[in-house]
């Protein structure tokens, strides 16, 4: 227990950066260049699908501890190969949602599955990022992110869907979709995704994260500041995301299970996120919503490769 | 100037709480001269300060021939009769939103009104709120380019004991004559988005929910998407049944092609009370979501346009295109469907 984890990080980007600077101090890891070292313990796979897919895939195959963002894998065949992957290699599989790791995100959902909360009765959940006119498809790349701490919250699988989607703001993408839902269980669910915000609201990282939970007796407000760090200065406001916690608390989860403990299986919750996906794609512009039951089956996959 | 002499029909909370407060503020404009409401005490109670007369029946408010105008505070499945019955005695008229219970009511109260050459202002109370008329006026400057998304959040808490609203203690929760949220706090979501748009609207998709023990099947929540002709899309959350310490407020958010405008009550709460039973934010809700003044303008114009001989500035065709938007909201809540409107005001 409590010894040094050789652990590899595959891909570049703001989060390989930040959590490569964390996890050397952490005194929990050595980092190593190539996961492929038999001695390397854990991977953090930040690579894009399908490229996020294969690694995770062979990752587990060969045993190690494998953490990365959702979504683990874009179709329903994959998700499987995953999982007999983890089967066949013995690795374990961490899907570390941005949302749900950052401090505010995470307090926020164990508030919300506590008792005195009461039972869940709504719940609002906003991602919006800054104009970007050559942008991706905007539920694509925030729609999972939403979806892993929906189901999160939620703890159920989505009973129907209803997406309005648009391309708002000019450029050929869908930037902007509001998506209403009701999850098995009967709670309304409001989704919005959006790149909409003007540069005088700058919004890093993931952008600006609100989430409002009303319960029976309790209700969880978290403002879009909360998982950011606003610095102003007379030349004008900047915003750096507040990285370091969800970091960290990505970080100690890896070290938890390289040290022998059992992550929570997050193949279920991929499960029902990508049947969602799938019903919420279908809904776009139908003329009533859609049943998410009817996409839980093996040859679901979200069409859209991030561009 | 001689005063306007009114009469008030309805004297439950609405007239407590904002009507009367805006007649008193005006006293150099209007007087009150009679009162009517099924509850004689609390007429009794509205008309005392004016020393004014005080009816169980609103008819007799109605057979007074010096009042020149009426407030009608009833909810709004009396709206419709008591509108024409106002209009044939020849009554201007300054009626609580929602307009009616349906759209062919509120063609018969606008005919009825259009029919006795009265006025009919519909009390649609934020187009009287500064903060929502100076983004109507940002709008108007093109101060965020074409307005594409819109976001509204209401939230007010429930009672920490006694809860009254949507259950069948009060008529908000009566199946028999309450259509849910989509009316008496929706409609408000309606109208703005409309108005702010200035598009109409085309489709309409909505979910509802009940969220309080005690509800005899009233849905007391409310989330709704709406497209517009012009392509603008809004979208609106009103949960009025949030835990008790929760705070009332209002959260607007317009994203346009060259900018954005946020009008948050949330960031604008000046005081925060933290007891052992947590927090709370005393005087948020008279502050800011039931803003006064804006019932002080809205009565002022049906005083002015009584005076200046001139039609009030916000017709009831607008009141009526925001009651399509809510119906359709709640047809939708209930079907599941995505509501097509036609796309026209009226």
């Amino acid at each position: 227990m409590n010894e040094i984890i050789p652990l590899a990080i595959a891909g570049d980007g703001p989060h390989s950066r930040a959590l490569a600077a964390h996890a050397a101090p952490l005194g929990r890891f050595s980092i190593r260049s190539d996961w492929h070292d038999k001695e390397v313990r854990a991977v953090l796979v930040l690579t894009a699908p399908p490229e996020r897919t294969e690694l995770v895939i062979a990752a587990l195959r060969a045993g190690r501890v494998v953490l990365c963002s959702p979504p683990a894998a874009l179709d329903a065949v994959a998700l499987e190969r995953i999982a007999a992957a983890r089967e066949e290699g013995g690795g374990k599989l961490i899907i570390g949602g941005e949302v749900a790791y950052t401090e505010a995100g995470a307090r926020a959902i164990e508030a919300i599955l506590a008792p005195e909360f009461g039972v869940l009765r709504s719940l609002y959940v906003a991602i919006r990022q800054p104009r970007v006119r050559s942008g991706g498809d905007v539920l694509h790349d925030l729609g999972w992110e939403a979806l892993d701490f929906v189901l999160s919250v939620t703890q159920t699988r989505l009973r129907r869907v209803h997406a309005t989607a648009a391309a708002l703001f000019g450029g050929a993408a869908q930037d902007t979709i509001v998506i209403l839902m009701r999850s098995a269980d009967d709670v309304v669910i409001t989704m919005e995704l959006s790149r909409c915000l003007p540069d005088t609201l700058p919004a890093a990282g993931l952008g600006e994260v609100e989430v409002e939970a009303i319960g029976a007796r309790q209700s969880v407000r978290l403002e879009p500041h909360a998982t950011s760090i606003r610095i102003c200065r007379d030349s004008g406001v900047s915003v750096a995301p507040w990285l370091d916690a969800p970091v960290l608390r990505m970080l100690r989860a890896v070290a938890a299970a390289a040290d022998g403990a059992l992550p929570d299986d997050p193949l279920p919750r991929q499960r029902d996120a990508l049947a969602a996906m799938t019903a919420i794609r279908a809904s776009i512009g139908a003329a009533e919503a859609v049943a998410v039951e009817q996409y839980h089956s093996g040859k679901n996959r979200d069409p859209v490769v991030r561009s | 100037m001689q005063r306007v002499k009114l009469g008030l029909i309805g004297c439950g909370g609405i007239a407590r709480s904002a009507h009367l407060p805006a007649v008193a503020h005006l006293v150099d404009r209007v007087e009150l001269v009679a009162t009517a409401d099924v509850d004689e005490a609390a007429a009794a109670a509205a008309a005392e300060p004016w020393r004014a007369a005080h009816f169980a029946d609103y008819r007799a408010v109605l057979a007074r021939v010096d009042i020149e105008a009426v407030v009608i505070a009833t909810p709004e499945y009396l709206h419709c009769e008591q509108v024409e019955a106002a209009a044939a005695a020849g009554k201007h008229i300054l009626c609580e939103k929602p307009m009616a219970q349906s759209l062919p009511e509120a063609d018969r109260m606008i005919a009825a009104a259009a029919h006795a050459g009265v006025h009919l202002l519909i009390g649609h109370s934020r187009r009287f709120t500064r903060r929502y008329m100076e983004i109507r006026a940002a709008l108007d400057r093109g101060d965020i380019g074409a307005l594409r998304l819109m976001r509204e959040n209401e939230r007010r808490p429930r009672m920490k004991t006694d809860q009254i609203w949507w259950t069948p203690k009060h008529w908000t929760g009566d199946p028999n004559v309450s259509q849910g949220a989509a009316m008496p706090n929706a409609i408000h979501e309606a109208d703005l988005l409309r108005w702010f748009s200035g598009g109409e609207a085309q489709s309409v998709y909505a979910e509802s929910a009940i969220t309080i023990a005690g509800n005899a099947g009233v849905p007391n929540f409310l989330s709704l998407t709406v497209t517009f002709t012009n392509g603008a899309i809004g979208s609106a959350e009103v949960s009025n049944c949030a835990p008790p310490g929760y705070p009332a407020f209002h959260q607007m958010e317009l994203y346009g092609t060259d900018g954005a405008i946020r009008a948050k009550d949330h960031e604008l709460i000046g005081l925060t009370r933290f007891t052992g039973d947590g927090a709370d934010f005393p005087g948020s809700f008279e502050i800011l979501l039931h803003n006064k003044t804006a019932y002080v303008r809205e009565l002022a114009e049906l005083v002015a346009a009584i005076g200046e001989d001139r039609p009030v500035c916000m017709p009831p065709s607008e009141a009526r295109a925001a009651l399509a938007i809510a119906l359709a909201a709640q047809e939708s809540a209930r079907t599941q469907r995505v509501i097509e409107l036609s796309g026209a005001s009226v």
